[in-house]
């Protein structure tokens, strides 16, 4: 059996590296929590280059504007078609900022204009229950970014699967920090990075 | 032969010339009245259809053959003959008409003599000829004519199948007229297209640009008559004296169902769709690093769109900050309107200073055009986008931050791929060659090989500005030529820089990589050029002594350092982030659900026989044997201990093979047994027969 691996999306326009703890962050939770042969470390590949066909599960984030080339798009568009699935998160958490706008544009453009996913769609009960939707992260409580409790996520679908998994909610925040600080949290917040990956690897 | 007999053969001949004659003659009256029918029903656009037109062509043949046989029916009559034949041969003086009367024996001897020296057979045959020649003659005259022009033929083919009624021009059959044929179409594009109303006849599919008004007229009233596209239903009107439906060409193919009680028509829609228009950004042609944010910087834009464009723009959007927090402006560098031409260009100059940029900040810029669709647009197009950065001040001595090019490898050396494409080729022809040869050929491509290792030392030290690596070459020159000169000062000399690449090779990953202790930016920037130099200084020394399978595998590292080497990496200056590496033995299973307390989570029983799971360690303790490994036998002492409840008797062919490695001796017989104690009983059938040989 082949395992996981968490492969962070490189793009050209903009700073796609902006959050480097928190692949590390969700392979320890998906080894805290399940069975699933998972690669210690993530890889970075290219969104231009074919190697993002050897993954699964793609992570993408930042704060600049996204610009995909046209290789990048028709990169991601195979992608999406092939039964990929992106994971975005808007690293600025701001819906009036350069990130959303953009890469919501690029989506519709490449694929199809995201659409708000149901909090009750089985995203939320791939391995955790979340009766109430997305987590809400610090990020938006504490007043950052666009100073708003985004209510749900966003999402391209496929043929009664996700495609893309857009979020506002700051993840890429919530989830930047080493691993072996979670033994400071009373409950984990990188419970949904499960949910997420689990769900992308069973549909 | 006598006059009687002759004459009776003339008679024969005459008749047949007359029946063939007839049916010649026969023959073209018919063609002729079934062409004329075929004519004038092109003409006259009505057909009196296939069955009635050849029963009048066959009527009036054989009327004609009737009246030619008539005619000519004294050729069946013997006196008629002899007449005839008395008339043209004068020589006879009626001796031949004259011995068909009854005569004495003297008289028609004198008779015989006399007709029996006279010729009159090539006047029959003349005759004959002239009778049937004529009409075979008229009769392929009309035949060619029929086949041979495509102007007749084809209608006469067309026809040939044709029921009666209306024929088109081509001779084919004019459908009768229904409620749902014939149709009148009439297509109005969009007005932003620009192209003209088209009307169709009867048309079996409507190709139109979508959005498009499209009108379909029939015969007869609309009642009892439906329309739909794809199960919605459309107004059937009345207009005049016909019935009218009104549609929009809709965005995707479909298709129109007409229908009456009686019934039913499809009418295909093929939606021609309105393209986007296409953006380029020509200047500036590539991303590019500002030091300081002056002087004007000059912008090109050009767009072309199949049905007009509307407008070309440049966009900017400038993002200052760093970290967590940023902040952006958008705005609008130059807009032109294109006012529905097909292509348009837009120049513009911005000056730098008056986008008020700051060192850091980074501006992304792209041309986009809209197009004048105003049915389901306007299309949208985007050119690709630039990123103009403003360096910060403290980048200035230290590295440069572009994004890794590509390496600018001279075209004349050969590629590492294709190295390893060589190293192969030659591995795979070893077994044919001579070991001179392949020594030979091997030694070839390890000059290619430190050519191409030289090469990435000159890109390693030209990163810093430096003009040569200090690595020379021994070939082409002699001995006396030769002279060893120490290295500038400053340089790395060729050792310390093979120590650097395998200081960098051999390095501990979880260290970060910013230039902590002793190492060089020339280590820690160059990591994967050197760890392909070092790669391929092994290669080098394989292929050299002639073992290019030894090569290989240092060969690949290189082109995977190489490739790696080639993707744009980001410089943190103020450190990069340490690679967290997950230590997965010790989080497995121990996450929290709710509270503090370890979730108690195990994974789920394995459901494999047991026989399949033993087989599986078995295979992979035989595999660390084969590596090695000295755990191998420790997987076998556990397998044993697995195996005692119920296997007893692999479990001690196990232990002897664990015996045996422990002492140092062969195993082999023993791990044998313990495989087929595994594999199980064996299952024998009889299924073949019984072989004797019995001579």
């Amino acid at each position: 059996m082949s395992e996981f691996v968490f492969a962070t999306v490189q793009y050209d326009s903009g700073d796609w590296d902006s959050a480097p703890l928190v692949p590390a962050n969700i392979i320890d939770a998906v080894a805290r929590y399940t069975s699933i042969p998972v690669r210690p470390s993530g890889v970075n590949v290219p969104l231009a280059s074919p190697e993002i066909f050897g993954y699964p599960f793609a992570y993408l984030t930042g704060h600049l504007p996204v610009r995909f080339s046209e290789q990048e798009r028709a990169n991601l568009r195979e992608f999406v078609e092939r039964g990929g699935f992106l994971f975005i998160d808007d690293h600025n958490h701001d819906i009036d900022g350069a990130f959303h706008k953009t890469a919501t544009e690029e989506i519709a453009r490449t694929i199809e204009p995201l659409r708000e996913l149901p909090n009750d769609h089985p995203l939320y009960r791939a391995f955790f229950t979340f009766e109430d939707g997305p987590p809400t992260t610090s990020h938006e409580l504490n007043g950052w970014g666009d100073n708003l409790v985004h209510e749900h996520l966003l999402a391209v679908e496929r043929a009664d699967r996700i495609a893309v998994l857009y979020s506002n909610k700051d993840y890429s925040s919530e989830w930047s920090y080493h691993p072996d600080n979670k033994r400071f949290l009373s409950l984990d917040n990188t419970r949904f990075g499960v949910n997420i990956v689990v769900y992308a690897l069973t549909h | 032969m006598t006059a009687r007999e002759r004459l009776a053969r003339a008679r024969t001949l005459l008749a047949a010339a007359t029946v063939g004659a007839a049916l010649l003659w026969a023959l073209c009256a018919g063609m002729l009245v079934y062409g004329s029918l075929v004519v004038a029903a092109l003409v006259g656009g009505r057909w009196i259809g296939s069955a009635v037109a050849t029963g009048i062509a066959m009527a009036a043949a054989v009327t004609v053959g009737a009246a030619v046989a008539w005619r000519a029916r004294r050729a069946w009559s013997g006196s008629h003959v002899a007449l005839w034949i008395e008339e043209r041969v004068p020589a006879l003086r009626y001796a031949l008409v004259t011995s068909l009367e009854p005569q004495t024996a003297g008289t028609a001897a004198a008779l015989e003599n006399r007709i029996a020296g006279t010729q009159w057979e090539p006047v029959i045959r003349s005759a004959a000829i002239r009778a049937t020649g004529i009409p075979l003659a008229a009769a392929a005259m009309a035949l060619v004519l029929l086949v041979a022009l495509p102007a007749l033929r084809r209608p006469l083919a067309a026809a040939a199948r044709a029921p009666a009624g209306r024929l088109t021009s081509e001779g084919a059959p004019v459908p009768p007229v229904t409620r749902l044929s014939p149709l009148r179409v009439r297509v109005e594009p969009p007005p932003y297209s620009g192209l003209a109303t088209q009307r169709l006849d009867d048309p079996a599919g409507i190709p139109a640009l979508t959005g498009s008004r499209v009108v379909i007229r029939g015969p007869g009233r609309p009642p009892e008559m439906t329309a739909t596209i794809g199960g919605r239903a459309l107004d059937v009107t009345a207009a005049e004296s016909e019935w009218e439906v009104l549609l929009i060409m809709p965005g995707r193919p479909a298709a129109l169902r007409l229908a009456t009680h009686a019934e039913e028509r499809l009418i295909v829609l093929e939606p021609r769709v309105d393209s986007v228009p296409r953006v380029t950004l020509v200047r500036p042609a590539r991303d590019t690093i500002y030091r300081e944010a002056i002087g004007a910087l000059s912008l090109r834009a050009e767009a072309r769109d199949d049905f007009g464009l509307a407008e070309l723009r440049l966009e900017y959007i400038v993002s200052s900050g760093q970290g967590e927090s940023f902040s952006f402006r958008s705005g609008v560098l130059g807009t032109r309107s294109a006012r529905g031409r097909a292509t348009t260009t837009l120049d513009a100059t911005a000056r730098l200073d008056s986008l008020a940029l700051r060192p850091g900040d980074i501006v992304h810029l792209r041309a986009v055009a809209h197009d004048r669709n105003s049915v389901t647009g306007p299309g949208v197009g985007y050119s690709e986008t630039r990123m103009l950065r403003i360096a910060r001040p403290d980048e200035y001595d230290s590295l440069s931050i572009e994004p890794l090019p590509p390496l600018s490898g001279d075209t004349g050396l050969l590629s590492q791929r294709m190295l390893i494409q060589m190293a192969e080729e030659l591995e795979r022809q070893r077994p044919r060659l001579s070991r001179e040869a392949v020594v030979g050929e091997s030694r070839r491509i390890a000059a290619d090989q430190a050519r191409l290792r030289r090469q990435v030392g000159e890109i390693i030290f030209m990163r810093l500005g430096g003009e040569s690596s200090g690595e020379h070459s021994h070939e082409g020159e002699s001995p006396e030529e030769h002279a060893v000169h120490a290295p500038p000062e400053g340089r790395l000399t060729p050792e310390q820089l093979l120590a650097a690449a395998e200081a960098a090779t051999n390095r501990d990953m979880s260290e970060a990589l910013d230039f902590h202790g002793d190492e060089t930016p020339v280590v820690a920037i160059n990591r994967p050029l050197l760890e392909a130099y070092n790669a391929m200084w092994d290669a080098g020394r394989e292929l050299d002594i002639g073992e290019p399978d030894d090569a290989l595998p240092h060969m690949r590292i290189a082109l995977e350092a190489i490739q790696r080497a080639r993707t744009a990496e980001r410089i943190y200056l103020r450190g990069r982030a340490p690679a967290v590496i997950v230590d997965l033995a010790r989080v497995r299973l121990v996450g929290k659900r709710d509270g503090v307390d370890p979730v108690s989570v195990r994974p789920r029983d394995d459901t494999r026989s047991d026989a399949v799971r033993r087989n599986e360690r078995f295979a992979a303790a035989l595999e660390r044997l084969s590596a090695g490994d000295a755990s191998a036998a420790d997987t076998l002492a556990l397998l044993r201990l697995d195996a005692l409840t119920d296997a007893p008797a692999l479990a001690t062919a196990i232990g002897a093979a664990i015996e045996a490695l422990r002492t140092g001796s062969d195993a082999t017989d023993a791990l044998v047994s313990s495989r087929r104690l595994l594999a199980g009983e064996v299952d024998t059938r009889r299924t073949l027969p019984a072989w004797s040989l019995s001579w």
